[in-house]
């Protein structure tokens, strides 16, 4: 940061206010670290560790109006990268082609990820609705947040920082007699910084969908099953075509005794940005 | 996610075995491996989301049933599954941790013998525990997971320890783990246990380890519930040692 001192260093003629304007441009990183099953190139994975992380600048996060009143963020300017670790420990690291991904991150829905020419929400999206939303016309996938506000939805138990970040939005002034009086969350949750201009960490659980999820059988978590479909396309990287294709979405129900299964049981992620000079 | 909603339901998990690759008949020394952005001290330095990595390299012929200082296998806490039987452990081996924060990275070995690498067949944890805090055994300190794949991996598996396999789900960094139930580790007022008295130590100075973001229902930051109290979300691995 440049502060008042430094203005008073500057040459004549470059005035404090473009510095401060100056001072917004931070180089950032932002890295999405989650589990997931697809293809880079000729290989193809399955519960694989996959990163995406994108190297730019502060100053072209891009902002519009968001859902439920909230604000989207977009930086579409950078380098971005894959990085794929299978199950066999086989390592491999892609750099995507100029313009097909981007990070995404839509406040007032509390959903954060990678967005791309096929679909705002593809590759990966943290924090959607496990429902398909809205119920009977779910063309779409990722319309709203898995904790709503429209239903069915889910509280924010569990689901991460994203989504409780946007119900603490909606909800302000939350207290005992908000709609939900479960939306309380930790000091550190509340001071999270909800844009992709700071630093910041976003979490969620994972969809990985070009298309829409094929509907199977809700218990409790959200009627969202598998990813049917394939991307019409690979994203282009210097490795060949990258794919992610979720097969294992709210499938999973396994014999624990809460009978916490199908979307409880999804893979989730974190959206770690990081700006140079910020903790 | 909705745990008061979710009924029962059995079923298998034939995805996530079947990703999940077969050892070689002989033992062979696996690096178990968690990854979450959280809040760390190192050496008295507090890194706020900083990327942590904790590794323990060792031997699946080392799983053990956990068992008291008397030697009798300890019965789960949980209500729900009452008994001996689900807990698993692997002491032997080397641990150590890496921090990561804007670009710089510091790693740290774990003087031998506080870490263990941790496995809940009845209530889906796995990850690292350790001896120390109030009890001298913490089953989710430094880093265990709940929910996601890993929980699924945890019941279902059939030899999880064994089992190399990548998996996601919520990261605990909790001294008094589970915090909500009375009678067993935890507290029982949904409260861990404040880490700073118990550092663990290491060959770059004591690390203790923090749990920032939570599910809170009062004000005093009683978590929301032992699973799904954590809004941190994190990775973990097993993997074959790849220099063998």
């Amino acid at each position: 940061m440049i502060n008042y001192k430094t203005c008073l260093r500057t040459l004549a003629g470059v005035s404090c206010a473009a510095l401060a304007a100056a001072a917004g441009a931070t180089p950032v990183v932002y890295t999405l670290r989650t589990v997931a099953d697809g293809k880079l190139g000729n290989h193809v994975f399955a519960e694989a560790l996959v990163t995406i992380q994108m190297r730019g600048d502060t100053a072209t996060v891009q902002k519009q109006a968001g859902s439920n009143g909230g604000v989207l963020y977009t930086n579409a300017t950078g380098t971005a990268t894959v990085t794929v670790t299978d199950g066999g420990g086989r390592t491999t690291t892609a750099t995507f082609a100029p313009g097909e991904v981007y990070v995404r991150y839509d406040a007032g829905s509390g959903i954060a990820g990678f967005g791309s020419p096929i679909s705002p929400s593809y590759p990966i999206a943290l924090g959607c609705d496990d429902y398909s939303f809205p119920a009977g016309s779910y063309t779409q996938d990722c319309t709203q947040g898995d904790w709503g506000p429209l239903g069915p939805s889910n509280s924010t138990y569990g689901n991460g920082t994203a989504n409780a970040l946007a119900a603490l939005a909606y909800y302000v002034p939350w207290s005992s007699t908000s709609p939900n009086p479960y939306y309380y969350y930790s000091a550190e949750t509340v001071a999270l910084p909800n844009n992709l201009t700071q630093s910041t960490l976003l979490t969620g659980i994972a969809h990985f969908c070009a298309t829409t999820y094929s509907i199977g059988t809700d218990v409790g978590t959200g009627d969202l099953s598998t990813c049917p479909s394939a991307a019409p396309r690979g994203l282009k990287t210097d490795h060949g075509g990258f794919f992610l294709q979720d097969q294992v979405g709210g499938t999973l129900a396994p014999p624990n005794p809460f009978g916490w299964g199908s979307w409880n049981n999804a893979n989730t992620g974190a959206l770690h940005v990081e700006v140079d000079g910020e903790d | 996610m909705n745990k008061y909603f979710s009924p029962l339901r059995y079923g298998a998990c034939a995805l996530m075995v079947s990703a999940g690759l077969a050892l070689p008949a002989q033992a062979t020394s696996l690096v178990y491996e968690a990854t979450a952005v959280t809040d760390i001290k190192v050496n008295g330095h507090r890194y706020h989301n900083a990327t942590v990595t904790v590794s323990f390299t060792g031997n699946p012929a080392d799983v053990a049933q956990v068992v008291d200082g008397t030697g009798a296998v300890v019965a789960s806490g949980s209500g729900y599954c009452n008994g001996p039987g689900y807990f698993w452990w692997i002491k032997k081996g080397n641990a150590a941790v890496s921090v990561t924060s804007h670009g710089h990275t510091i790693v740290g070995h774990f003087a031998p013998g506080q870490l263990f690498v941790a496995l809940d067949t009845c209530n889906g944890g796995i990850g690292f525990g350790s001896f120390t805090g109030p009890n001298g055994l913490e089953p989710a300190y430094p880093l265990a997971y709940t929910l996601g794949t890993a929980m699924a991996f945890a019941e279902s598996t059939p030899n999880p320890l064994a089992t190399p396999a990548h998996m996601s789900g919520s990261p605990w960094s909790c001294i008094g783990y589970p915090p909500t139930f009375n009678g067993s580790n935890g507290q029982g007022n949904g409260l861990c246990v404040a880490p700073d008295t118990y550092p663990l130590h290491t060959d770059i100075g004591d690390v203790v380890f923090y749990l920032p973001y939570t599910n809170i229902i009062t004000a005093d930051g009683s978590i929301l519930g032992n699973h799904v109290g954590n809004l941190n979300q994190g990775t973990f691995s097993i993997q074959v040692v790849k220099d063998e």
